[in-house]
């Protein structure tokens, strides 16, 4: 492993690999930093420019955009209360709290080192798990993958929080758009309605590009919040030895559940950081200053959400099963370089693999690096009005979809996306299980058909198979578990609603 | 007036219920196959089904509720459905909702201004393959910009701009290739 670990160093310590890592760090950070777009938008849009490079230089600048966006999140959360994305969203409570008090650069020098602490622990165990879970998963045959992908989708559509009903809409609708073009069994094409471009099915790019990008734009050009961000000053940003002392703990145990929730498929980045604040606050000695700027409300959640961003890269390296919409944009982002996802993805490219994860590594110091002398630098981005910035990011948005194929036929799917994720965004629909089950839709479908003809034709293979079984009952209890606590739910709220009519009534009496 | 027309609840439902039909009836002009060997049409008649199911499944348990609570009060107030199928009360915000940031909302309509985005953005698609990349581009940024109420002759400048910008990074330097058109001419490709 560590001879590994080494020729992955050796690979990425060329020049042009170094620069394309500090670029994915930096736009990484720029893209957490702005609030609107988030690292899915942001790698959507920026995944155009990599289509020139080597796949290994292509992901390795795209993982650290993912990265980085983890990083650039809580500078907004801290300094503007806006979180950049919903997953620091937790460390915008005390954060802010925090930055009024004047200890904002505390705040963002807690959350740099926390992140970096999480984030190598993370790159650590991404490199101990991932050979270790690719030597189980070669034995998978089509019956194990249709089993996992299909608790993957259920995962996604039952843990994601919001209506039930609507996130099963949303994977329903995936499924459906993956169902366009070349059937992966026998090769019929479907629902192409007589359009060259989608033979091949739907495109990922402009869809997700749409649903994210475009959609974005649309909700802010509707809404008007005005905000101001509070200053901070480089020498402001080290914490001293009591605000170590009081977060190590928050770091250690937010690093870990982070690690343990991130391959979650669902919400399992942004459950780690709900579930890291809720411990610290049962945990500590002085739980009433949460939410009045307790550190550990900082340096728990911040570390969650690197580590789980850390292991959300397990399943999708190993498996090839992506558990966020971040990692199913990185999936396409192997597909279109010409890498297959899946077990034998590291057993036939170990270069690529041991390559990406040095490039972590690196990529991990080059953010503390930056983050914490730059923060003033990056702060000041959120002073350049967003009606400057909002056509530029759609002008890469379009470009960049009709760079991949040139295809002006792209751009329209792009149009109609964005303006269909603006109205399901506006209702309170899921998109994250749209786009997974998209990504996952063919591969599921194929792996049932070869399933069956492995099968002759028989059911029965997916209950003989222990994995398989295993996997498919798995999935019944995640079905079965999730409605009937939420029927529970909602019975209980209309029972207490009830309860109280019928005190305001014999209050009237 | 009101009491006969569908709310959004309905109406959202309806939809559902409509466009899984209709992509229920695409999917039958494929073989189903058989459940130990699909077809082409065997995933997506499926999908469709359950599609429906969930679309009219909605319908009912809202207009059930509607029953319900017409009968108790004579209002139209809607009650949240045991299956968790009708609408709640409170409105559900979905964890990817983050708040999104304009410091400076310009004054016009937002209905203008989404409209305009949108067809400025499906004008570019028409014109493109006509005029070329550069012009195009810059006529899409200037109307961004207008949009964001940006001056007249700063929305020129940074929408040429933009524009010439944009096709350096990704024809020039990064070698994927847009619509020739002047800017080809002028740069000498």
């Amino acid at each position: 492993m560590i001879a590994d670990l080494m020729g992955g160093f050796a690979e990425v310590l060329t020049v042009q690999n170094l620069l394309f890592v500090f670029l994915g760090v930096l736009l990484g950070t720029i893209v957490g930093v702005l609030p609107g777009l988030g690292p899915t938008a942001g790698i959507a849009i920026l995944l155009p420019l990599t289509f020139g490079l080597p796949p290994t230089t292509a992901i390795i600048m795209l993982a650290g955009i993912f990265y980085g966006s983890q990083y650039g999140g809580s500078t907004t959360s801290i300094l503007l209360n806006l979180p950049g994305e919903a997953t620091s969203v937790v460390t915008a409570i005390d954060g802010y709290e925090m930055a009024k008090q004047g200890r904002g650069g505390v705040a963002l020098g807690i959350a740099a080192i926390g992140s970096f602490v999480a984030g190598t622990a993370a790159i650590v165990g991404l490199m101990i798990l991932t050979p270790m879970i690719v030597r189980v998963a070669l034995d998978f045959g089509p019956h194990e993958f249709f089993a996992l992908m299909l608790l993957g989708l259920t995962m996604i559509a039952y843990l994601a929080g919001g209506s039930l009903r609507k996130a099963v809409l949303m994977g329903i609708l995936g499924l459906m758009i993956g169902t366009v073009g070349a059937d992966p069994v026998s090769g019929t094409v479907r629902f192409d309605f007589g359009q060259l471009s989608l033979l091949d099915g739907m495109d990922f790019l402009p869809v997700v590009t749409g649903l994210f990008a475009f959609s974005e734009v649309l909700i802010s050009l509707q809404s008007t919040v005005a905000a101001k961000p509070i200053r901070t000053r480089f020498r402001e940003l080290w914490p001293n030895r009591k605000d170590l002392r009081e977060s190590s703990g928050a770091i250690g145990r937010g690093t870990g559940i982070g690690f343990l929730l991130g391959a979650l498929p669902g919400a399992g980045v942004l459950v780690s950081t709900f579930l890291s604040y809720g411990l610290e606050r049962r945990l500590s000695k002085n739980p009433e200053k949460f939410g009045k700027g307790a550190i550990q409300g900082v340096a728990g959640p911040e570390s969650a959400n690197n580590s789980a961003a850390g292991s959300a890269l397990v399943p999708l390296l190993a498996l090839g099963i992506p558990s966020s919409v971040v990692t199913a944009l990185l999936l396409g982002a192997l597909i279109l370089h010409g890498m297959q996802p899946g077990p034998l993805l590291i057993a036939n490219n170990p270069d690529f693999f041991w390559a990406l994860v040095a490039s972590l590594y690196l990529g991990n110091f080059m953010l503390l690096a930056l983050n914490l002398p730059l923060v003033g630098a990056f702060a000041s981005l959120l002073r350049v009005p967003y009606r400057l910035l909002w056509p530029f990011i759609m002008m890469f948005a379009v470009v960049g979809v009709y760079a991949e194929s040139q295809a002006v036929f792209n751009i329209g799917v792009f149009v109609a996306f964005g303006i269909g994720g603006w109205l399901l965004r506006r209702h309170d629909y899921p998109l994250a299980p749209l786009v997974l089950a998209m990504v996952l839709g063919p591969f599921l479908e194929r792996s049932l058909g070869q399933s069956l003809i492995i099968s002759n034709g028989s059911m029965t293979g997916f209950l003989t198979r222990p994995i398989s079984a295993v996997l498919l009952l798995l999935t019944l209890v995640v079905v079965v578990s999730v409605t009937y606590a939420r029927m529970k739910a909602a019975r209980e709220k209309k029972q207490s609603g009830f309860s109280q009519l019928l005190e305001e009534v014999h209050q009237d009496d | 007036m009101s009491r006969w027309l569908p709310s959004a609840a309905i109406t959202e439902h309806l939809i559902v219920l409509l466009l899984s039909g209709g992509w229920l009836a695409l999917s039958l002009e494929h073989p189903y196959g058989s459940i130990t060997s699909p077809g082409p049409g065997f995933l997506p008649t499926i999908l469709g089904v359950l599609g429906a199911a969930l679309g009219l499944g909605g319908l009912l348990s809202v207009l059930r509720d509607r029953a319900v609570s017409s009968n108790r009060s004579g209002g139209e107030q809607e009650v949240p459905s045991l299956a968790g199928g009708g609408t709640s009360a409170v409105r559900e915000v979905s964890t990817g909702d983050v708040p999104s940031y304009t410091p400076d909302t310009p004054g016009r309509s937002r209905v203008w201004a989404l409209s305009v985005t949108i067809a400025s953005t499906i004008a570019f698609i028409v014109v493109l393959p006509v005029v070329g990349y550069g012009l195009a581009m810059a006529g899409l940024m200037f109307a961004y910009l207008m949009v964001g109420a940006v001056r007249l002759r700063h929305a020129l400048v940074v929408a040429v701009l933009g524009s010439v910008g944009s096709w350096l990074l990704f024809e020039w330097l990064l070698g994927l290739p847009l619509p020739g058109d002047l800017l080809d001419r002028v740069f000498g490709l």
